[in-house]
Protein backbone atom coordinates (compact mmCIF):
# COMPACT_ATOMS: atom_id res chain seq x y z
CA UNK A 1 0.00 0.00 0.00
CA UNK A 2 1.81 2.85 -1.14
CA UNK A 3 1.10 6.71 1.13
CA UNK A 4 -0.66 8.23 -2.39
CA UNK A 5 -3.40 5.46 -2.31
CA UNK A 6 -4.23 5.54 1.38
CA UNK A 7 -4.62 9.55 1.04
CA UNK A 8 -6.86 9.61 -1.89
CA UNK A 9 -8.81 6.55 -0.28
CA UNK A 10 -8.93 8.66 2.77
CA UNK A 11 -9.69 12.21 0.86
CA UNK A 12 -12.48 9.54 -0.92
CA UNK A 13 -14.09 8.67 1.97
CA UNK A 14 -14.45 11.45 4.00
CA UNK A 15 -15.96 13.67 0.27
CA UNK A 16 -18.45 10.33 0.56
CA UNK A 17 -19.26 10.59 4.33
CA UNK A 18 -19.90 14.66 3.84
CA UNK A 19 -22.22 14.12 0.82
CA UNK A 20 -23.78 11.31 2.04
CA UNK A 21 -24.40 13.16 5.96
CA UNK A 22 -25.87 15.86 3.96
CA UNK A 23 -28.03 14.49 1.93
CA UNK A 24 -29.36 12.67 4.79
CA UNK A 25 -29.60 15.50 7.01
CA UNK A 26 -31.46 17.75 4.63
CA UNK A 27 -33.93 14.85 3.46
CA UNK A 28 -37.28 16.15 2.45
CA UNK A 29 -40.58 15.12 4.37
CA UNK A 30 -42.38 12.37 1.84
CA UNK A 31 -45.28 13.96 0.69
CA UNK A 32 -47.35 10.39 0.62
CA UNK A 33 -48.34 8.11 3.28
CA UNK A 34 -46.84 4.52 2.05
CA UNK A 35 -47.06 2.99 5.76
CA UNK A 36 -50.98 4.12 5.41
CA UNK A 37 -51.71 3.02 2.16
CA UNK A 38 -49.73 0.01 2.78
CA UNK A 39 -52.05 -0.66 5.72
CA UNK A 40 -55.59 -0.17 3.72
CA UNK A 41 -54.12 -3.11 1.49
CA UNK A 42 -53.35 -5.89 3.78
CA UNK A 43 -57.02 -6.75 4.14
CA UNK A 44 -56.72 -7.58 0.42
CA UNK A 45 -53.33 -9.08 -0.20
CA UNK A 46 -54.39 -12.54 1.02
CA UNK A 47 -51.77 -12.46 3.91
CA UNK A 48 -51.90 -10.97 7.76
CA UNK A 49 -47.81 -9.53 7.75
CA UNK A 50 -47.16 -6.49 5.85
CA UNK A 51 -43.90 -7.74 4.59
CA UNK A 52 -44.53 -10.56 3.22
CA UNK A 53 -47.82 -8.86 1.67
CA UNK A 54 -45.10 -6.45 0.50
CA UNK A 55 -42.64 -9.31 -0.90
CA UNK A 56 -45.33 -11.22 -2.08
CA UNK A 57 -47.99 -9.04 -3.10
CA UNK A 58 -47.65 -5.42 -3.76
CA UNK A 59 -44.05 -5.87 -4.72
CA UNK A 60 -43.71 -9.01 -5.71
CA UNK A 61 -41.72 -8.57 -9.05
CA UNK A 62 -39.10 -7.15 -7.02
CA UNK A 63 -39.10 -11.26 -5.41
CA UNK A 64 -39.31 -12.74 -9.11
CA UNK A 65 -36.31 -10.99 -10.32
CA UNK A 66 -34.27 -11.35 -6.51
CA UNK A 67 -35.08 -15.28 -7.24
CA UNK A 68 -33.72 -14.96 -10.36
CA UNK A 69 -30.62 -13.35 -9.20
CA UNK A 70 -30.12 -16.12 -6.80
CA UNK A 71 -30.70 -18.63 -9.84
CA UNK A 72 -28.36 -16.72 -12.28
CA UNK A 73 -25.38 -16.65 -9.09
CA UNK A 74 -26.04 -20.41 -8.67
CA UNK A 75 -25.39 -21.40 -12.30
CA UNK A 76 -22.57 -19.49 -12.50
CA UNK A 77 -21.24 -21.47 -9.67
CA UNK A 78 -21.79 -24.65 -10.68
CA UNK A 79 -20.41 -23.85 -14.15
CA UNK A 80 -17.33 -22.51 -12.75
CA UNK A 81 -16.76 -26.37 -11.10
CA UNK A 82 -13.80 -28.14 -11.83
CA UNK A 83 -14.17 -29.97 -14.89
CA UNK A 84 -11.71 -33.02 -14.14
CA UNK A 85 -13.66 -35.83 -14.83
CA UNK A 86 -12.74 -37.49 -11.59
CA UNK A 87 -13.57 -34.26 -9.64
CA UNK A 88 -16.38 -36.28 -7.90
CA UNK A 89 -14.31 -38.98 -6.37
CA UNK A 90 -11.59 -36.84 -5.39
CA UNK A 91 -13.99 -34.51 -3.88
CA UNK A 92 -15.99 -37.26 -1.81
CA UNK A 93 -11.94 -38.14 -0.47
CA UNK A 94 -11.49 -34.54 0.61
CA UNK A 95 -14.81 -34.44 2.29
CA UNK A 96 -14.00 -37.68 4.04
CA UNK A 97 -10.28 -36.85 4.79
CA UNK A 98 -11.72 -33.05 6.98
CA UNK A 99 -14.67 -34.86 8.52
CA UNK A 100 -14.50 -34.84 11.96
CA UNK A 101 -16.00 -38.42 13.18
CA UNK A 102 -16.86 -38.51 16.97
CA UNK A 103 -20.44 -39.95 18.27
CA UNK A 104 -21.31 -36.38 19.71
CA UNK A 105 -20.93 -34.71 16.01
CA UNK A 106 -22.89 -37.70 14.52
CA UNK A 107 -25.80 -37.69 16.86
CA UNK A 108 -25.93 -33.78 16.81
CA UNK A 109 -26.63 -33.65 13.36
CA UNK A 110 -28.75 -36.88 13.09
CA UNK A 111 -30.70 -34.77 16.09
CA UNK A 112 -30.60 -31.15 14.50
CA UNK A 113 -32.25 -32.32 10.92
CA UNK A 114 -35.97 -33.24 11.94
CA UNK A 115 -35.58 -30.05 14.21
CA UNK A 116 -33.63 -28.07 11.80
CA UNK A 117 -37.26 -29.39 9.05
CA UNK A 118 -39.26 -28.47 12.02
CA UNK A 119 -38.19 -24.83 12.21
CA UNK A 120 -38.16 -24.38 8.47
CA UNK A 121 -41.66 -25.23 8.18
CA UNK A 122 -42.77 -23.30 10.89
CA UNK A 123 -40.90 -20.17 10.23
CA UNK A 124 -42.32 -20.59 6.68
CA UNK A 125 -46.20 -20.69 8.10
CA UNK A 126 -45.31 -17.86 10.25
CA UNK A 127 -44.98 -15.79 7.42
CA UNK A 128 -48.52 -15.24 6.77
CA UNK A 129 -48.79 -13.46 9.96
CA UNK A 130 -45.71 -12.42 11.77
CA UNK A 131 -41.77 -12.25 11.05
CA UNK A 132 -40.80 -14.84 9.00
CA UNK A 133 -41.01 -16.50 5.62
CA UNK A 134 -39.75 -18.39 2.83
CA UNK A 135 -35.97 -16.50 2.29
CA UNK A 136 -35.83 -16.79 6.25
CA UNK A 137 -36.69 -21.07 6.64
CA UNK A 138 -34.73 -21.47 3.07
CA UNK A 139 -31.66 -20.20 5.22
CA UNK A 140 -32.39 -22.57 7.81
CA UNK A 141 -32.37 -25.43 5.11
CA UNK A 142 -29.35 -24.22 3.61
CA UNK A 143 -27.36 -24.22 7.19
CA UNK A 144 -28.46 -27.60 7.90
CA UNK A 145 -27.08 -28.86 4.22
CA UNK A 146 -24.52 -27.00 4.88
CA UNK A 147 -23.82 -28.25 8.56
CA UNK A 148 -24.07 -31.84 7.00
CA UNK A 149 -21.44 -31.03 4.73
CA UNK A 150 -19.08 -29.53 7.44
CA UNK A 151 -19.42 -32.73 9.78
CA UNK A 152 -18.65 -35.09 6.62
CA UNK A 153 -21.95 -36.40 5.78
CA UNK A 154 -22.42 -37.69 1.94
CA UNK A 155 -24.85 -34.96 0.13
CA UNK A 156 -22.06 -35.06 -3.04
CA UNK A 157 -24.60 -37.46 -4.21
CA UNK A 158 -27.38 -35.37 -4.05
CA UNK A 159 -25.29 -32.37 -5.49
CA UNK A 160 -24.63 -34.64 -8.68
CA UNK A 161 -28.54 -35.60 -9.16
CA UNK A 162 -31.04 -34.23 -11.50
CA UNK A 163 -32.94 -33.64 -8.31
CA UNK A 164 -30.39 -30.31 -7.90
CA UNK A 165 -31.28 -29.17 -10.65
CA UNK A 166 -35.22 -29.67 -10.34
CA UNK A 167 -35.04 -27.70 -6.86
CA UNK A 168 -32.93 -24.97 -8.31
CA UNK A 169 -35.35 -24.63 -10.91
CA UNK A 170 -38.91 -24.54 -9.24
CA UNK A 171 -38.47 -21.99 -7.16
CA UNK A 172 -38.13 -19.89 -10.29
CA UNK A 173 -40.80 -20.84 -12.83
CA UNK A 174 -43.20 -21.73 -10.54
CA UNK A 175 -43.08 -18.03 -9.50
CA UNK A 176 -43.06 -17.19 -12.75
CA UNK A 177 -45.89 -19.76 -13.96
CA UNK A 178 -47.96 -18.09 -10.92
CA UNK A 179 -47.12 -14.90 -12.13
CA UNK A 180 -47.84 -15.28 -15.66
CA UNK A 181 -51.34 -17.17 -15.09
CA UNK A 182 -53.07 -13.91 -14.61
CA UNK A 183 -52.54 -12.92 -17.82
CA UNK A 184 -54.62 -15.89 -19.39
CA UNK A 185 -57.55 -14.38 -18.03
CA UNK A 186 -57.16 -10.97 -18.96
CA UNK A 187 -56.00 -9.56 -15.97
CA UNK A 188 -52.28 -8.35 -15.27
CA UNK A 189 -48.68 -9.43 -14.17
CA UNK A 190 -48.90 -10.95 -10.83
CA UNK A 191 -52.48 -9.84 -10.33
CA UNK A 192 -54.03 -12.27 -8.52
CA UNK A 193 -57.49 -12.47 -7.86
CA UNK A 194 -57.94 -11.51 -3.89
CA UNK A 195 -60.20 -14.46 -3.17
CA UNK A 196 -57.25 -16.90 -4.05
CA UNK A 197 -54.33 -14.26 -3.83
CA UNK A 198 -53.73 -16.37 -0.25
CA UNK A 199 -53.60 -19.78 -0.84
CA UNK A 200 -51.20 -18.58 -4.03
CA UNK A 201 -48.74 -16.95 -1.74
CA UNK A 202 -48.64 -20.09 0.31
CA UNK A 203 -47.75 -22.39 -2.23
CA UNK A 204 -45.31 -20.00 -3.84
CA UNK A 205 -43.67 -19.49 -0.61
CA UNK A 206 -43.64 -23.21 -0.21
CA UNK A 207 -41.41 -23.62 -3.46
CA UNK A 208 -39.60 -20.75 -2.85
CA UNK A 209 -38.03 -22.15 0.52
CA UNK A 210 -36.91 -25.48 -1.21
CA UNK A 211 -35.47 -23.69 -3.90
CA UNK A 212 -33.50 -20.76 -1.97
CA UNK A 213 -32.44 -23.58 0.01
CA UNK A 214 -30.92 -25.56 -2.31
CA UNK A 215 -29.61 -22.64 -4.02
CA UNK A 216 -27.73 -21.40 -0.90
CA UNK A 217 -26.49 -24.98 -0.54
CA UNK A 218 -25.00 -24.93 -4.01
CA UNK A 219 -23.32 -21.79 -3.29
CA UNK A 220 -21.28 -22.88 -0.50
CA UNK A 221 -20.79 -26.23 -2.09
CA UNK A 222 -19.69 -25.68 -5.29
CA UNK A 223 -16.79 -24.04 -3.88
CA UNK A 224 -13.20 -25.49 -4.02
CA UNK A 225 -12.33 -27.82 -1.01
CA UNK A 226 -9.17 -26.78 0.91
CA UNK A 227 -6.39 -27.93 -0.74
CA UNK A 228 -8.27 -28.29 -4.02
CA UNK A 229 -6.32 -25.57 -5.37
CA UNK A 230 -3.85 -26.02 -8.13
CA UNK A 231 -1.47 -23.68 -9.29
CA UNK B 1 -31.11 14.13 17.83
CA UNK B 2 -34.13 11.60 16.97
CA UNK B 3 -33.18 7.27 16.95
CA UNK B 4 -33.71 7.40 12.87
CA UNK B 5 -30.99 9.81 12.53
CA UNK B 6 -28.47 8.07 14.71
CA UNK B 7 -29.50 4.80 12.59
CA UNK B 8 -28.97 6.81 9.34
CA UNK B 9 -26.15 8.75 10.14
CA UNK B 10 -24.19 5.63 11.62
CA UNK B 11 -25.09 3.99 8.68
CA UNK B 12 -23.07 6.59 6.52
CA UNK B 13 -20.33 6.45 8.58
CA UNK B 14 -19.91 2.40 7.59
CA UNK B 15 -20.54 3.78 4.03
CA UNK B 16 -17.34 6.00 3.90
CA UNK B 17 -15.40 3.62 5.91
CA UNK B 18 -15.88 1.22 4.00
CA UNK B 19 -15.59 2.50 0.66
CA UNK B 20 -12.30 4.05 2.08
CA UNK B 21 -10.68 0.62 2.81
CA UNK B 22 -12.31 -0.83 -0.53
CA UNK B 23 -10.23 2.25 -2.01
CA UNK B 24 -7.26 1.47 -0.10
CA UNK B 25 -6.84 -2.20 -0.31
CA UNK B 26 -6.01 -4.59 -3.51
CA UNK B 27 -6.37 -7.52 -1.81
CA UNK B 28 -9.55 -9.15 -2.94
CA UNK B 29 -10.78 -10.54 0.25
CA UNK B 30 -10.58 -7.11 1.69
CA UNK B 31 -11.89 -5.86 -0.63
CA UNK B 32 -15.42 -8.17 -0.74
CA UNK B 33 -15.63 -7.13 2.77
CA UNK B 34 -15.48 -3.72 2.50
CA UNK B 35 -18.08 -3.83 0.12
CA UNK B 36 -20.17 -6.26 2.17
CA UNK B 37 -20.25 -3.19 4.68
CA UNK B 38 -20.54 -0.91 2.30
CA UNK B 39 -23.87 -2.65 1.85
CA UNK B 40 -24.80 -3.32 5.29
CA UNK B 41 -24.57 0.66 5.65
CA UNK B 42 -26.65 0.94 2.43
CA UNK B 43 -29.38 -0.97 4.56
CA UNK B 44 -29.03 0.20 7.85
CA UNK B 45 -29.77 3.88 5.95
CA UNK B 46 -32.93 2.70 4.64
CA UNK B 47 -34.22 1.03 7.35
CA UNK B 48 -33.26 3.47 10.10
CA UNK B 49 -34.35 6.11 7.60
CA UNK B 50 -37.33 5.06 7.02
CA UNK B 51 -39.36 4.60 10.62
CA UNK B 52 -43.26 5.49 10.39
CA UNK B 53 -44.66 6.83 14.02
CA UNK B 54 -41.66 4.98 15.69
CA UNK B 55 -42.95 1.58 13.95
CA UNK B 56 -40.58 -0.01 11.47
CA UNK B 57 -41.81 0.50 7.79
CA UNK B 58 -42.59 -2.54 6.13
CA UNK B 59 -41.43 -1.16 2.35
CA UNK B 60 -38.15 -0.48 3.36
CA UNK B 61 -37.49 -3.26 5.05
CA UNK B 62 -38.90 -5.77 2.55
CA UNK B 63 -36.46 -3.96 0.02
CA UNK B 64 -33.48 -4.03 2.65
CA UNK B 65 -34.62 -8.04 2.99
CA UNK B 66 -34.05 -8.65 -0.99
CA UNK B 67 -31.12 -6.64 -1.01
CA UNK B 68 -29.64 -9.15 2.00
CA UNK B 69 -30.49 -11.90 -0.24
CA UNK B 70 -28.75 -10.53 -2.84
CA UNK B 71 -26.31 -9.77 -1.01
CA UNK B 72 -25.69 -13.05 0.19
CA UNK B 73 -25.71 -14.37 -2.97
CA UNK B 74 -23.34 -12.33 -4.71
CA UNK B 75 -20.93 -12.37 -2.05
CA UNK B 76 -20.89 -16.44 -2.22
CA UNK B 77 -20.83 -16.02 -5.87
CA UNK B 78 -17.68 -13.50 -5.37
CA UNK B 79 -15.71 -16.13 -3.04
CA UNK B 80 -16.06 -18.62 -6.02
CA UNK B 81 -14.75 -16.67 -8.59
CA UNK B 82 -11.58 -15.31 -6.33
CA UNK B 83 -10.76 -18.82 -5.01
CA UNK B 84 -10.76 -20.29 -8.71
CA UNK B 85 -8.83 -17.24 -9.96
CA UNK B 86 -5.99 -17.82 -6.66
CA UNK B 87 -6.17 -21.58 -8.46
CA UNK B 88 -5.60 -20.46 -11.74
CA UNK B 89 -2.70 -17.40 -11.32
CA UNK B 90 -1.60 -18.28 -7.32
CA UNK B 91 -2.74 -14.27 -6.63
CA UNK B 92 -4.64 -12.50 -3.97
CA UNK B 93 -5.70 -9.19 -6.44
CA UNK B 94 -6.32 -8.58 -9.78
CA UNK B 95 -3.70 -7.10 -11.51
CA UNK B 96 -2.72 -3.05 -11.75
CA UNK B 97 -1.60 -1.00 -14.38
CA UNK B 98 1.54 -0.49 -12.04
CA UNK B 99 2.36 -4.02 -12.02
CA UNK B 100 4.64 -5.37 -14.21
Amino acid sequence: MNRARVLASVALSVGVAVMLGGAVLSRTVPSFDLAGDLAEGIPRSGVAHPITAVLLQFRSYDTLLEIAVLLVAVVVALALRDPRPAAEAVHDEASANTAISTPVLASLTSLLLPLMIMTAVYLLWAGAFQPGGAFQAGAVLAALGVLWRVAGRRIASFAASRWQHVGLLAGFTGFLAAATAPLLFGRPLLAWPSSYAGAIIVAIEAVLTVSVGISLLGLFASAPEPGDERV
Amino acid sequence: MSAELVYALVGVILVAAAFGAFMAHTHLLRRLLAFNIMGTGCFLILVGLAQHKRAPDPVPQALVLTGIVVAVASTALALILFRRWFAATGRTALPEEDDE
